[in-house]
């Protein structure tokens, strides 16, 4: 399984944005009143599609989550998926089990996503990709410039705000 | 989807002096100023710990809209707390008809969270399902219920709970059944068994309440006659059990069973 790019989180302010209101949602279904639920640490994700956002969560074994918090996510149209992981240790031969939790949130429930600029995100964000569109200046007014139109220094800022979210649809 | 504002107790042996009417609170209540906020957040495990008491009172009360609905009251000391409480009882997963807070609190301090559930063959697990969730919030591992026609409070039991109020349902619909052609009609588990002259006709139970409440919560006024030879043999064989004081109709996967004078109807599913 892949791990989270935590820098990518830290540098794209919507993926941040919505990794908290997912959070929200959890909060404000009361799903930490239910064992363990609070102990859990994102390791995939947000992945966003057309009307899903989905993420993992990771828990040690003997903390599972309490499923019944699950079914409770289920009548609000969230979907749960428990996957118990071997973990390998690469340099020693201990290996143990975790819990992965695999949620689905509708968009519809997450605050402002519905007329947001976010769009689709469903590809794991290669770090390497993003400093060499950093260095080709994609973040800047210039990349968006059709040969007509030439180029406008005053428009820097806004169009770097969508560049994460993997649209220049929606411009 | 409130009938009326007030809340009565059901004829039992539970003194209904408990409950203070609103109009009887004095008009200028001193309160003392809260410097601190309450936290605008979701619950946390233990939230209510010592604010919630370990006696759950079973059908004890009247439902606001449904007459055959079992109520259960929780007993809170806070009236914020009662109404955390409602509110986290409200997202649960078990099928609820309604729940309230009542309005003042009873003459030991307590607010009353009301939870209306439909009387069904499972009501049991029901309740056990919304007491072990907030026995999650106020850390209570034992509970203890207060039943009508049973005297006393006691462990909760949920066989007990289900012997009790299943055989309520059975009550109900060998009332409902009262002016058919049927001779006994047996209710096993999800199972109902319908038996006239020498026939047994065997159902699986899913609801029974008013058909206001029925159609509303299943969609039934959106569903299509069933036209499915099997289920039209079905629905036929049932009318012919049941005999005339009861119409029998296929609507989607439901077998719908209606009586001329009275305002409940049954739905089952045939096997």
């Amino acid at each position: 399984m892949k791990t989270l790019d935590l820098k990518t989180i830290e540098e794209t302010p919507h993926l941040l944005e919505i990794l908290l209101q997912c959070e929200d949602v959890l909060d404000s279904l009361d799903i930490y009143v239910f064992k363990h639920w609070l102990n859990g640490e994102v390791v995939q994700g947000p992945k966003i599609r057309k009307f899903w956002v989905s993420l993992s969560l990771k828990y040690d074994y003997e903390d599972m989550p309490d499923p019944r918090a699950a079914l409770r996510l289920l009548k609000h149209g969230i979907y749960v998926k428990y996957n118990k992981v071997k973990v390998e240790h690469l340099h020693t031969d201990n290996e143990h089990y975790c819990w992965i939790l695999d949620m689905e949130f509708p968009r519809k429930l997450l605050n402002g996503m519905n007329n947001s600029g976010v769009d689709f995100y469903n590809q794991e964000v290669d770090a390497d990709d993003v400093n060499q569109a950093e260095d080709e200046g994609v973040d800047t007014a210039t990349a968006y410039q059709t040969p007509d139109e030439g180029v406008d220094t005053t428009g820097g800022d806004e169009s770097s705000n969508d560049d994460s979210t993997g649209g220049s649809d929606n411009e | 989807m409130n009938k009326t504002t007030t809340r009565t107790l059901k004829e039992s042996h539970v003194d209904n002096s408990s409950l203070i009417r609103a109009d009887e609170i004095p008009a200028k209540v001193e309160r003392p100023i809260n410097k601190h906020p309450i936290i605008a957040e979701g619950l946390r495990r233990n939230d209510l710990k010592n604010l919630v008491s370990d006696v759950v009172s079973i059908d004890e009360y009247n439902s606001k809209i449904d007459d055959s609905a079992i109520v259960v009251a929780f007993h809170v000391q806070d009236r914020n707390a009662a109404q955390d409480l409602n509110r986290f009882i409200q997202k649960s997963y078990v099928d609820l008809l309604d729940t309230d807070v009542s309005p003042a609190p009873d003459q030991k301090g307590f607010y009353l969270v009301f939870v209306e559930l439909p009387l069904n063959t499972n009501i049991g697990d029901a309740i056990e399902n919304i007491t072990k969730d907030v026995g999650a919030l106020a850390e209570i591992d034992t509970w203890r219920m207060r039943l009508r026609s049973i005297k006393g409070t006691r462990g909760f039991n949920v066989k007990l709970v289900d012997r009790v109020l299943v055989k309520q349902l059975n009550d109900n619909l060998h009332e409902f059944f009262n002016m058919s052609d049927l001779s006994n009609v047996i209710l096993e588990g999800r199972f109902m068994k319908m038996i006239g002259g020498n026939q047994v006709f065997q159902v699986e139970f899913v609801d029974f309440g008013p058909a206001s409440r029925l159609y509303a919560q299943r969609n039934l006024s959106e569903r299509a006659v069933n036209f499915d030879t099997n289920s039209k043999l079905g629905a036929r064989k049932a009318q012919l059990l049941l005999g005339r004081t009861l119409d029998v109709e296929c609507l989607g996967e439901h077998l719908v069973v209606r009586s001329y004078n009275c305002a409940q109807i049954l739905l089952c599913k045939l096997l």
